[in-house]
C-alpha cells in the first residue's frame, strides 16, 4: 500500500516537473535549432517551425571554430577561470578557517567586512578597478581577470566555507593539535576531507561566476588573443547592426559545454555541499 | 592519512603549476620599458572585408617603419567603456578611432594633430564642413576625420512601384509623399517602419525629421530649444506617422530594422548599407530589388544624419610614429583600398576622394555616397563647447524617447515639456 | 556566523600548550593563536583591500565630482546626487529596479520551493535533472540572453509563435516594445536564469530535514499542508535568508539581461540602476554621475543585508 502511494507521487513528481524543465530547456532547443538552421531559413519569418526544415547545416559551427578566434577564446576562458577558481577557493578555505576556528579579536569586523563586500556590485567598480590593474601592469593580460575575478567569488564562498566548517566537529581537530599538530596540518588533514562536498561546492560556484564573467573582460582586455568567451563573441559576432545569429547561437552552446562537463560530474557534491553550507550557521 | 597528504601535495603543485602557466602565458605589455609597438583601436566594422584590409595596410606600415603593430576590434556597443577605462588610467593604444563627438569629450587627452590635418586637407580638396566641425576644438584638430557612415532610406524597387511611385518621386520626396506612401503600404500587407526606440539608429533618422521640420534640440548658442511649434508639427507628423508603422518600432534595436528588411517584410527603413550588403549574401533575391534614396524633405530642408569617425592619439601616448600611421593611412592609394575592402560602406570626409568609382558603379549606392542633403551631427546647430551634453543626450535617446511618448499617447506639449526637462539638465 | 567560538578552546599554537588566558579579550598581549588566525585571513583581506575597498572608495570619491572621461576632477558635493533625483530618468530607475526585483525573487522563491519540492520525490534519474534543471543558471549569461533576445523578437519571435499556436493569444504581444511587457520580459528572463540556483538550493536544505520530524507529526495527524507549513518552512529559514538575501542583491544588480534584451527601453521603462550607471558613466563619459547612481544600490542592500541578518540569526538561536 505504502509502496503504490510512493509510486504515484513519485509520477506526479515528474510530471510537475516537466513544466520546469520545458522552461528552462526550451530556449536552448532553439539555441541548438537556430544553429543548425541554414541562413536563409533564419531570416525567413514566414515559416516558423520548431524543427529544421530546409536542410540542416553545421556551417555555424564550422565558421564559428575556424574563421573566428573562437577556439583561442575558449582556451583563454579556460585559463582564467580554473586559476581564478583555485585562488579563490584557496584564499576563502584559508579565510573561512581562520575565522571560524581560530578566535582573535576583532574576527567578526573581518567576517562582516567581507560580507559587505559582495554588496557592491562589479559595474560600480570596474572603472577604479581597471586604473588598479594598470598601475599594477596587468592591463589587457589574463592575470588581470585571474587577479580581479575572486574579488566577487571570494565572499560567498566564505560564507559558504564558514558555515560548513562550523558543523565539523571540534573534538577533531583538538585531538590532533594536542598531538601537536600544526593549524595547516589540521586543516589540510582534517577538515578538508570531511568538509570536500563543501570545497566542490565553492569551487563549482566559483567556476560558474568566472567562466560567464563579462564586463571586466570586456574592460580590461583588448588584443583579440586574449579575449574571452563572453567579450569576444560578442565583439566578434555582433557588428554594429549585423548580427551572425546562426555563429552566435552556436557560440552561446559551445561556450556552455564545459561548465556543463563539470556539474555533471560533481552534481551530488554540490547539493551536498550546500546542504551544510545554507543551512546550518 | 597518507591519502590527504598527497591530495593536499598534489593540489598545491597543481594550483602553482596553473598558476606558473597562467603567468607565462600572458605577454605584459608596458611593464619593461617603452614598447617597440604601435597600437591600433577601432570598432568592430560589419565588413569583415574591411577589417582584413585594415590589418594588412597597418602591418605594411609597421614593417617599413620597423615597429610591431597591433589592431583590435572591439564591437561598437562596448567601445565607449573601452575609451573610458583608456583615458581614465591613461593607458592603452596609441591611434584610437574616435565616433561622433567623442573627440569633443575627450579633447583634453587628446595630441593635437594640426599638421597631419591641414596636410591632408590641402592635398585632397578639403574636408567636408562637418568634419572640421567635429574635429576642431579650442583652436586645434584634436582628431583627423576619418570616414563616416550615413543613414539614407534603404527601400524596396517593386513594392514601391506596386503602389505606383518610381525611383525618381522616391528620390525626391517630401514627408507628405511619404506618409501617403506610408498609408498604402501597410494596406498592402508590407509596411514601412524606422526605429522610435532607445537605440542608435532611432537618433539617426529622428534628429533629421526634426531638423527638417524646423525644430532642434538647441540653438546655436546652445540654449535649449526643444519646446517649440516646429517641434510640435514633427511630433504631431510622427504620430499621425507610426499609426502605419509596425507598433514593434518603439522596441526596435538597431539590428531589427535589418531583418524587417531582409525577411521580406518591409518596404523602407533608414540605415546605411549594411542591410544590402549582407542581403546580397544572405538573401540575394531581396538585395536585387533594394535601392538607397535620400531622406525625405520637410518645410525647412532636406537633412541626414550620420556616425562618423575619427582617427586620434591619446596625449600619453608618443606622437611618432602613430601620426605617421595617421597619414599612411590616409594617402589616396590606401584610402581607396580600405572603402573598396568597405564596399563603399564608409564615406570619405575629404572631397577629392567623394569621386570614387564605387557609389557610382553600383546604382543602389548613387544617393549614398556623395550624400546631397545637410549633412549633421546630433548636436546641431549647437556649439562646440557643447559637444559633450549632445553626446549625453544622443545616449541617453531623448529625442526619441520624447517621440516615442507622444506615440504612445502622451500630447506632444507633455513629451516636448519631459524632453525641454532632460535637456535642460544636460545643456547646463 | 562562527558559532564555534563561543565554545572553550583548546590551547592552540605552534607546538605551545599554554591554557587560555583568563583576561577579557582586549587586554590580553597578542597571541600566537592570533598571529596563525591572520595569516590565514590575510590572503582574503589582501584581496579585498585592495581590489574591493580601495576601488569602492575611489568610487565613491568619483560620486562626488563632475568627473568626466579623461578630464581632471572637480569637487562638487553632492550636486550629482541631487540632480539624479531631480532627474525624472533616474526616479524611473529606482521604481523599475524596486519593481524588477521584488516580482522576480518573490516568483524565484515561489517556483524554487516548488522546483525543490519535485525535484526531492523524483528520485530516479536524479543526477540527469538536476543536471537539466541547472542548465539556465550555469550558461554565460550575456550568451544565454541573446537566445532569449531572439525569442522575443516580434517578427520571428518563438514566443508569439508559439503562445498564439497554443490559442493563448490572438494578437502578437508587443514584448520588447511596450514598456509593461518589456518588463515582463526582463522579469521572465531573469526568473528562468535565477530558478535553478533556488531550485538546488532549497533542495539542499529540504535535503537536510530530518524525516524523523514528518514522520513525527504524520503520527500526530497533521495533514500535508501543516506540515509544509509547521515543518517545512521554519527549517528552511535559514537557507530561505541566505538564498534571497543573495539574490536581492544580484537581482538589483543585474546588467545583462536588461543591456542585452532591451538596453534600459522602451522609454526607459527597463532601466535598472546599473544600466543607467552605464549608460551615463561610461556611453557618456561622466563617470561622476555614473558611479552616484551605482553608489544609490549599496545603502539599499546594506539594509536588506541587515535585515536578513537579523531574521535568520534570531531564528536559529
Amino acid at each position: 500500500m505504502m509502496s503504490l502511494r510512493r509510486h504515484r507521487g513519485s509520477i506526479s513528481a515528474y510530471a510537475g516537473l516537466l513544466p520546469y524543465l520545458g522552461f528552462a530547456l526550451f530556449p536552448f532547443y532553439w539555441m541548438l535549432l537556430t544553429s543548425l538552421r541554414k541562413n536563409a531559413e533564419i531570416y525567413d519569418v514566414g515559416n516558423l517551425s520548431f524543427l529544421v526544415q530546409k536542410g540542416a547545416t553545421l556551417q555555424h559551427y564550422v565558421f564559428l571554430l575556424t574563421r573566428t578566434q573562437f577556439p583561442v577564446w575558449f582556451w583563454n576562458t579556460l585559463v582564467v577561470s580554473i586559476v581564478a577558481t583555485a585562488l579563490s577557493v584557496f584564499i576563502s578555505i584559508a579565510a573561512a578557517y581562520g575565522l571560524v576556528r581560530i578566535p582573535f579579536r576583532g574576527s567578526s569586523f573581518f567576517s562582516i567586512g567581507i560580507f559587505i563586500t559582495y554588496l557592491v556590485p562589479p559595474t560600480l567598480l570596474f572603472i577604479p578597478l581597471s586604473r588598479v590593474v594598470t598601475t599594477l601592469g596587468l592591463s589587457d593580460s589574463r592575470l588581470s581577470l585571474i587577479v580581479t575575478y575572486p574579488t566577487f567569488v571570494v565572499p560567498f564562498c566564505t560564507w559558504l566555507l564558514m558555515s560548513y566548517f562550523a558543523t565539523i566537529p571540534k573534538e577533531l581537530e583538538e585531538c590532533a593539535i594536542v598531538d601537536g599538530a600544526t593549524r595547516m596540518q589540521v586543516l589540510c588533514r582534517i577538515v578538508l576531507p570531511v568538509a570536500m562536498p563543501g570545497v566542490v561546492t565553492a569551487t563549482l560556484f566559483s567556476f560558474t561566476l568566472a567562466w560567464g564573467e563579462f564586463i571586466y573582460a570586456l574592460t580590461f582586455i583588448s588584443s583579440g588573443t586574449h579575449k574571452t568567451l563572453t567579450a569576444g563573441t560578442v565583439a566578434e559576432l555582433i557588428r554594429g547592426d549585423v548580427f551572425y545569429w546562426g555563429p552566435l547561437m552556436a557560440g552561446a552552446l559551445l561556450a556552455s559545454v564545459p561548465v556543463i562537463i563539470a556539474y555533471g560530474f560533481l552534481m551530488d557534491y554540490y547539493v551536498s555541499g550546500l546542504v551544510a553550507g545554507a543551512t546550518k550557521y | 592519512m597518507r591519502g590527504t597528504r598527497v591530495w593536499s601535495q598534489g593540489a598545491t603543485g597543481l594550483f602553482l603549476a596553473l598558476v606558473v602557466m597562467a603567468v607565462t602565458l600572458s605577454p605584459q605589455p608596458g611593464i619593461c620599458g617603452a614598447p617597440a609597438e604601435v597600437t591600433l583601436l577601432i570598432q568592430s566594422h560589419f565588413v569583415p572585408a574591411y577589417e582584413q584590409e585594415l590589418k594588412k595596410q597597418v602591418e605594411a606600415w609597421g614593417k617599413q617603419k620597423g615597429v610591431a603593430t597591433r589592431v583590435d576590434f572591439v564591437s561598437t556597443a562596448e567601445f565607449n567603456a573601452k575609451l573610458v577605462a583608456e583615458a581614465e588610467t591613461k593607458a592603452g593604444h596609441d591611434v584610437v578611432v574616435f565616433r561622433n563627438y567623442d573627440a569633443a569629450l575627450y579633447k583634453e587627452s587628446l595630441t593635437d594633430l594640426d599638421a597631419v590635418a591641414t596636410d591632408l586637407g590641402n592635398q585632397y580638396g578639403g574636408w567636408l564642413p562637418l568634419g572640421r566641425e567635429t574635429s576642431f576644438f579650442t583652436g586645434h584638430w584634436k582628431v583627423v576625420p576619418y570616414y563616416h557612415q550615413s543613414f539614407p532610406a534603404v527601400y524596396r524597387l517593386d513594392l514601391f512601384k506596386e503602389i505606383g511611385v518610381s525611383r525618381e518621386q522616391v528620390h525626391n520626396f517630401t514627408w507628405d509623399q511619404f506618409l501617403d506612401a506610408a498609408k498604402k503600404l501597410q494596406a498592402k500587407g508590407k509596411p514601412l517602419g524606422f526605429a522610435i526606440s532607445q537605440t542608435n539608429d532611432s537618433d539617426l533618422i529622428l534628429y533629421p525629421l526634426l531638423w527638417s521640420f524646423g525644430g532642434s534640440t538647441v540653438d546655436k548658442n546652445g540654449r535649449v530649444a526643444i519646446n517649440s511649434r516646429e517641434t510640435a508639427k514633427a511630433i504631431e507628423y510622427v504620430k499621425e506617422l507610426a499609426k502605419y508603422m509596425p507598433r514593434e518600432v518603439l522596441g526596435w534595436d538597431d539590428a531589427s530594422n535589418n531583418r524587417f528588411i531582409m525577411s521580406g517584410q518591409g518596404a523602407l527603413t533608414f540605415n546605411p548599407p549594411s542591410i544590402w550588403v549582407v542581403a546580397q549574401k544572405e538573401v540575394p533575391d531581396i538585395a536585387k530589388l533594394l535601392d538607397h534614396a535620400p531622406v525625405p524633405a520637410g518645410p525647412a530642408g532636406r537633412f541626414r544624419s550620420t556616425g562618423s569617425y575619427y582617427l586620434g592619439i591619446w596625449k600619453f601616448k608618443p606622437a611618432q610614429p602613430a601620426a605617421d600611421l595617421i597619414r599612411f593611412l590616409m594617402t589616396q592609394e590606401n584610402y581607396k583600398a580600405q572603402i573598396d575592402a568597405s564596399g563603399g560602406f564608409n564615406q570619405p570626409f575629404l572631397k577629392a576622394f567623394q569621386t570614387f568609382p564605387v557609389w557610382k558603379t553600383n546604382v543602389p549606392l548613387n544617393a549614398y555616397e556623395p550624400a546631397t542633403e545637410n549633412l549633421q551631427l546630433q548636436g546641431w546647430p549647437g556649439p562646440p563647447e557643447k559637444a559633450a551634453a549632445a553626446q549625453k543626450a544622443w545616449v541617453m535617446h531623448i529625442v526619441p524617447v520624447m517621440f516615442g511618448k507622444a506615440v504612445s499617447g502622451a500630447s506632444p506639449q507633455e513629451a516636448m515639456r519631459w524632453a525641454e526637462e532632460e535637456l535642460t539638465q544636460l545643456y547646463r | 556566523m562562527g558559532r564555534g567560538r563561543t565554545d572553550a578552546t583548546v590551547p592552540v599554537g605552534k607546538g605551545e600548550g599554554r591554557p587560555r588566558s583568563a583576561l577579557p579579550v582586549g587586554l590580553c598581549p597578542v597571541r600566537p593563536q592570533e598571529v596563525t588566525a591572520f595569516l590565514f585571513v590575510l590572503p582574503a583581506v589582501l584581496l579585498i583591500g585592495g581590489l574591493v575597498a580601495y576601488p569602492f572608495l575611489y568610487a565613491l570619491s568619483l560620486s562626488l565630482t563632475s568627473k568626466q572621461a579623461g578630464v581632471a576632477a572637480q569637487f562638487i558635493g553632492l550636486r550629482n546626487f541631487t540632480d539624479l533625483m531631480h532627474g525624472e530618468i533616474f526616479r524611473r530607475t529606482v521604481r523599475n529596479s524596486l519593481l524588477f526585483t521584488g516580482v522576480a525573487v518573490v516568483f524565484k522563491t515561489v517556483l524554487g520551493l516548488g522546483l525543490a519540492l519535485l525535484l526531492r520525490r523524483a528520485a530516479r534519474g536524479r543526477r540527469v535533472i538536476r543536471g537539466m534543471v541547472l542548465l539556465p543558471w550555469v550558461v554565460p549569461s550575456t550568451l544565454s540572453v541573446l537566445g532569449w533576445w531572439w525569442m522575443f523578437d516580434p517578427l520571428s519571435g518563438v514566443v508569439n509563435l508559439g503562445l498564439s499556436k497554443l490559442g493563448l493569444i490572438h494578437e502578437r504581444i508587443p514584448w520588447l516594445s511596450d514598456p509593461f511587457w518589456a518588463m515582463v520580459a526582463v522579469i521572465i528572463v531573469n526568473v528562468w536564469r535565477g530558478l535553478p540556483f533556488f531550485g538546488i538550493s532549497f533542495l539542499a536544505g529540504l535535503v537536510s530535514i530530518p524525516e524523523e520530524l514528518y514522520e513525527a507529526a504524520q503520527i500526530d495527524g497533521a495533514g500535508k499542508v501543516a506540515c509544509f507549513a509547521r515543518i517545512t518552512v521554519p527549517m528552511l529559514r535559514p537557507v530561505l535568508g541566505v538564498i534571497i538575501l543573495y539574490s536581492i542583491i544580484m537581482t538589483v544588480s543585474d546588467f545583462n539581461i536588461v543591456y542585452v534584451l532591451t538596453r534600459g527601453g522602451p522609454m526607459n521603462s527597463t532601466h535598472l540602476f546599473a544600466t543607467f550607471a552605464y549608460e551615463m558613466g561610461l556611453a557618456s563619459g561622466d563617470i561622476g554621475k555614473g558611479a552616484a547612481i551605482s553608489l544609490f544600490i549599496f545603502p539599499f542592500l546594506a539594509a536588506v543585508a541587515f535585515l536578513q541578518l537579523r531574521i535568520t540569526r534570531g531564528q536559529t538561536q
